[in-house]
């Protein structure tokens, strides 16, 4: 399986393993929460029955069977059972649990029903009132299990929305880095051979000119490649540096390694990101120089041209391997700067590759940095 | 000497390998797109196809099943394991991952053709003749006696007919990689074979390099 994939993997599990064990112990805390505030109104419930009969007991001692046992009804209807004993006598039992647990508070399950029940003590006049309160706490539980369900379908949702963007960013990010491997291993391919090609080779000297040939162009298509690395490394960085470039001090060092390029620069300073400007500046003189013919640059207020006397032509036919990323990665670094690059070519004219600075305000860089967005 | 395909876009690379084959006494034919390598497929019937699999008109795995009994070596950059077991699942003899060596190269095109019988198995070197299948070895028709090693030497140098070998490499090839002598030991078996088959001016020495078999 590609890194890539494994390192998604191991991320969303993580991620996974985040969201439910936060989505469970939000619904646990809530189960808490409720079950606590339950319990206490069942027992706010427990004690005004227990006061009540007390009541019932000082005022009407007499009495107090029917009345117990009408209370005792109207509690079984609310879905609340009480079992009632004064002294030895049982005034109320409408639990037909034989065995509920000891203990003063507690749940139980009768039937498939979850029941709270509680054991009460009350002195009434010189005997003993024993209250036990059993309230159907079922809808509860059903309540619970739904909101459970509820955080599980959410944690799905979450998990699948953030599970796909995080599949899509990193192959996003994975895939070029992937490709541009790749893309690496010809140019290195046509360097390691023709390498080997002239050391082992029982060859002339033609062949050996050919070979030196090949691995020059292949070390361009290298460059190529790391070029549109460097730039992917910028943008990817979500900032760029913009600060003051002196354009003519660039173009000087570019023409040193090419020869025969006439200058004709009026502009000192443009805002921009000196790496990609100089990728892009080297990269519209090479075109131009591998084109053929004469070649002259000139810059102003305006924008940036470079001129070549030669038509264009395809690089096969130019003798030279494609340089595929060339112009692609022009009009990358160009539009990153809100720039134009415009080529316009004739048999008649010549080739022109013409660069068009952008608004005022960002021809001249006014501070060291300006971020860009 | 065999006619082989060469499927590769990328034209510096394919004139590399064609050279490259050339040095070994074959023939390549360049195809820059799977649509001409199938075309050659039909009308010259190679003896093996070296098959990029990144064509720009098609996948190199049609063309691999569209080339049924062509035996093809996968030369490509897709190095990763599972288009490794694919390109071989789909009926590939060998898979090459660029950037290769070229006696890699070499030695996977001889391995493939003669497991196919294509590979040349009759030499000869001036006065010198060597049979591959029968492992014998003449001079002016009489019968020469190698030890195993000065034999497997001489294997070596046909086999990378035409290529440099440095004595390092040399030892690996004929000898293997367990076998620690000194580099001068393949200079004193390059000598008793110079003098016992009188292959003086075509086993070559390369300056500070190693040496060369010119057929």
């Amino acid at each position: 399986m590609q890194i890539w994939k494994k390192n998604f993997l191991v991320t969303f599990a993580l991620f996974v393993i985040v969201v439910y064990t936060c989505l469970f112990a939000v619904v646990s805390l809530s189960f808490r929460n409720d079950l606590s505030y339950l319990t206490k109104r069942a027992i706010d419930s427990e004690q005004g029955i227990a006061y009540a009969m007390q009541s019932i007991q000082e005022l009407d001692g007499g009495h107090m069977g029917t009345d117990v046992a009408y209370m005792a009804e109207r509690y079984e209807k609310a879905g609340i059972l009480l079992e009632v004993h004064f002294g030895d006598i049982v005034l109320a039992d409408k639990i037909a649990l034989e065995d509920i647990p000891e203990g003063r508070i507690g749940i139980l399950t009768y039937g498939d029903t979850k029941h709270l029940y509680i054991h009460d003590e009350v002195l009434s006049g010189s005997q003993l009132l024993k209250i036990t309160y059993l309230e159907n706490i079922q809808s509860f539980y059903e309540l619970q299990n739904r909101k459970l369900y509820g955080a599980a379908a959410a944690g799905i949702l979450i998990s699948s929305v953030i599970g796909i963007m995080l599949y899509a960013t990193m192959k996003r990010i994975f895939r070029p880095v992937n490709q541009i491997a790749h893309e690496l291993r010809t140019p290195l391919t046509g360097i390691q051979g023709y390498a080997q090609y002239m050391m082992m080779g029982n060859i002339t000297e033609e062949d050996r000119f050919f070979a030196a040939q090949q691995i020059v162009s292949s070390t361009r298509s290298m460059k190529d490649v790391v070029d549109k690395l460097l730039i992917m490394g910028n943008v990817k960085e979500g900032e760029l540096s913009f600060v003051p470039i002196d354009i003519p001090d660039m173009l000087e060092e570019i023409r040193r390694a090419y020869a025969g390029i006439e200058l004709d620069v009026s502009i000192r300073k443009i805002n921009g990101e000196p790496t990609l400007v100089r990728c892009l500046l080297d990269n519209m003189i090479s075109n131009a120089v591998n084109a053929g013919g004469h070649v002259k640059v000139t810059a102003d207020e305006n924008g940036l041209c470079v001129w070549n006397g030669a038509s264009f032509q395809p690089r096969e036919e130019a003798g030279l391997k494609p340089h595929g990323y060339g112009l692609a990665i022009c009009q990358d670094i160009a539009g990153i700067h809100r720039w134009k690059l415009k080529y316009d070519t004739s048999e008649m004219t010549g080739t022109t590759a013409k660069l068009i600075w952008g608004s005022i305000k960002r021809r001249l860089a006014p501070s060291a940095e300006m971020p860009y967005t | 000497m065999a006619e082989i395909l060469i499927v590769e876009d990328d034209r510096s690379i394919n004139e590399l390998i064609q050279r490259t084959l050339r040095m070994m006494g074959h023939t390549g034919l360049p195809a820059y797109t799977g649509r001409e390598a199938l075309k050659a497929v039909k009308e010259k019937r190679p003896a093996l196809m070296l098959l990029d699999l990144s064509l720009p008109d098609m996948d190199g795995f049609e063309v691999m099943e569209k080339a049924e009994d062509i035996p093809v070596i996968c030369v490509t950059a897709r190095d990763e394991i599972p288009d490794r077991v694919k390109g071989l699942m789909a009926g590939a003899e060998d898979y090459i991952v660029k950037p290769f060596a070229l006696d890699e190269l070499s030695a996977r095109v001889q391995v493939v053709l003669r497991r196919e019988h294509r590979e040349q198995t009759l030499y000869k070197l001036g006065r010198t003749e060597v049979d591959i299948c029968s492992a014998s070895v003449r001079r002016d028709g009489e019968p020469v006696d190698l030890t195993h090693r000065e034999y497997a030497l001489l294997k070596v140098l046909l086999d990378n007919r035409n290529i440099a070998l440095s004595r390092g490499r040399i030892l690996d090839l004929a000898w293997g990689m367990d076998y620690y002598g000194d580099d001068r030991t393949v200079d004193v078996h390059i000598r008793r074979l110079r003098q016992k088959l009188g292959l003086e001016d075509q086993i070559k020495t390369v300056f500070k390099y190693g040496y060369r078999l010119e057929i």
